[in-house]
């Protein structure tokens, strides 16, 4: 397991790699403020559950991360280069013509990628297949499904939940990226989930609330173990780490000027 | 793998096709492959899964009334390298479900079997939120599915063989009603996307999908006492791929007839539709979809509904009567 200056390091290596690719986009524009906001959760889970620099795509007992919120593909390749999963010349693809780096993360398991997102909504159902074929095999690895909170919207994540709790998966760990913010705006008033922990609690889940770009909370709520499959509500800030990003909705979607390129970039280094 | 002969066939006539697929069918492919891994949703019962979930606990989940849920959960058994058959009504695993099984299946290219039981009109008196008129037509359009509509239950049985066998998805419309007689009474070669040539002829070929391949038999006997004519019939068991090959051997008849229990857009007749437009052989018989007509029907029994569409042999007789005396002359008939 890597150390805690160590995931800071790669954390910061990936919102640069988030500029830099979607300041390369041009004006198709970016996911800036989801990627930036799980970056941190996805940092700690490669540290904790994946060798770093090879994907191991033949192991039958891998553990598997499945990015349910397909638009956050851009932190999450920029991750998997800082783990040495995907080099530079093929994140440096992103959104470019013919590319398998796109908007939303493409199953490719030689890069580690173990599903292709997209479609909200839609992970944690093959998540808990995944952990019921898993138990099936005898197999006690781990199955981490991301969601976004506006994601939770909709009914198949709640049946997915349903079951993964019935059918008692201790493998199973759902991750809440609670940013706050959707396509349109502000989560509360477009759809208050209201006491999310709670709803969780009552579908059967040992649930932990944290911060979600505190990597030491991050590892703890990952490494505890109990008899119920578990769901971690990381709250974050979605487009953290950048002044005129953070809890902006503006930048769901969005496109760098030359201006704002430099700014996000000084404001990286500082933090270095 | 259970043979057909006349005994079988009347036990599986007697089951219907879900209850043929998975009351006998299942339970031996399960006995001969470890990894096969059934779901349903809430459908246990009236598929007949009720024996294989007795004896195979350990291999069957029953996801409750949630198909998106139970799609999801099939493709994630299914890319661990299990064979997984995920079954439902056929309405509510055709629509409710389908982007999930464009996404899992189409996009993702996991090979799940779905079962739709009772597609068509098979839930008779549920009425039109229970009928499947639409489910040819939504699961064809899926990058690289298969569709199969078994004509009867121990061809649908030799198809959920076949479709495990495959590697591939494959949707698997289950038509009728349990007591239809059987079309197979005897062993006979079943592949997927080989049609099967029920009867030669030369005049008029009828191309059919699903148990009312029954009533074209029927139709064809009465046919073939009113005219002089030759009458091809074939059991296009697999809509998508279909067998071109068997389409080509069809186009020196002058009349192309396509039966089956769907919305006449979109399915079997479309497929053929789309296959005579493209045929560049300079022969162009013409072409007679029928189907249900594109709107909701007032529900009945199943013998009811048909008779309703058209689609009972005298219906069919009465359609395709119409087009003979419009397209042969005197002499010919």
């Amino acid at each position: 397991m890597t150390s805690n200056t160590d995931t800071y390091e790669k954390a910061l290596f990936s919102r640069r790699r988030i500029i830099d690719l979607g300041y390369g986009t041009g004006r198709n524009g970016a996911h800036f403020g989801s990627s930036l906001s799980l970056v941190d959760i996805v940092t700690i889970i490669y540290s904790i559950f994946f060798k770093a620099g090879v994907a191991d795509s033949k192991s039958a007992d891998r553990n598997k991360f499945i990015l349910s919120k397909g638009h956050g593909a851009l932190g999450y390749f920029s991750v998997l280069e800082a783990f040495g999963f995907i080099d530079s010349i093929d994140t440096s693809g992103f959104e470019k013509d013919g590319s398998n780096m796109f908007a939303h993360a493409h199953k490719n398991l030689s890069q580690g990628i173990e599903y292709s997102g997209g479609s909200l909504g839609l992970g944690p159902s093959f998540g808990v297949g995944v952990a019921i074929a898993n138990r099936i095999r005898k197999i006690d690895s781990k199955v981490i499904v991301l969601v976004g909170d506006g994601e939770c919207d909709e009914g198949m994540v709640w049946e997915a939940l349903m079951s993964a709790s019935h059918y008692d998966l201790q493998n199973f760990i759902l991750i809440v990226d609670r940013n706050g913010l959707q396509s349109d705006g502000d989560k509360c008033s477009i759809m208050d989930q209201k006491d999310l922990c709670g709803k969780l609690a009552s579908f059967g889940f040992c649930v932990h609330e944290i911060d979600g770009h505190d990597h030491d909370e991050i590892r703890n709520a990952l490494l505890s173990e109990g008899p119920l499959p578990r769901a971690i509500v990381a709250n974050t800030v979605k487009g953290k780490g950048i002044s005129f990003m953070e809890n902006n909705g503006d930048w769901h979607h969005g496109s760098l000027t030359e201006q704002q390129y430099t700014l996000a970039m000084e404001e990286l280094d500082k933090a270095s | 793998m259970t043979e057909i002969n006349k005994s079988s066939s009347r036990v599986f006539a007697r089951l219907g096709q879900s209850g043929a697929v998975f009351g006998v069918g299942l339970i031996d492919q399960a006995e001969a492959a470890e990894n096969i891994v059934v779901l349903t949703a809430d459908m246990a019962k009236p598929a007949g899964l009720s024996k294989f979930s007795a004896l195979h606990p350990e291999k069957f989940y029953n996801v409750g009334i949630a198909e998106q849920n139970l799609v999801g959960v099939a493709a994630g058994i299914a890319n661990e390298g299990f064979k997984v058959v995920a079954s439902a009504q056929a309405c509510f695993l055709s629509m409710r479900c389908y982007e999930q099984v464009r996404q899992y299946s189409g996009y993702m290219g996991l090979p799940v079997i779905y079962v739709g039981v009772s597609a068509g009109f098979g839930l008779t008196f549920f009425g039109n939120t229970h009928y499947a008129l639409e489910d040819v037509s939504l699961y064809r359009s899926i990058p690289g599915m298969v569709v199969i509509s078994p004509s009867d239950a121990g061809q649908a049985v030799k198809a959920m063989a076949a479709a495990l066998a495959s590697g591939d998805p494959v949707y698997i419309r289950c038509t009728g009603v349990p007591g239809l007689a059987p079309i197979y009474k005897e062993e006979f070669e079943f592949e997927i996307g080989k049609g099967i040539t029920l009867q030669d002829g030369s005049d008029i070929a009828i191309i059919s999908s699903g148990s009312v391949t029954r009533n074209v038999l029927a139709a064809v006997e009465m046919l073939e006492k009113i005219f002089n004519l030759s009458f091809k019939i074939i059991d296009m068991h697999t809509i998508s791929p279909i067998d071109k090959d068997l389409l080509d051997t069809c186009l020196n008849c002058k009349i192309l007839v396509t039966v089956e229990e769907h919305f006449i857009d979109g399915g079997l007749g479309s497929v053929v539709a789309e296959f005579l437009a493209e045929n560049h052989s300079g022969n162009k018989p013409h072409l007679l979809r029928l189907g249900v007509k594109n709107k909701f029907s007032i529900p009945g029994d199943y013998s009811y509904l048909l008779k309703a569409n058209d689609l009972d042999s005298d219906g069919l007789v009465k359609q395709v009567t119409d087009v003979v005396r419009r397209d042969f002359s005197d002499d010919e008939m």
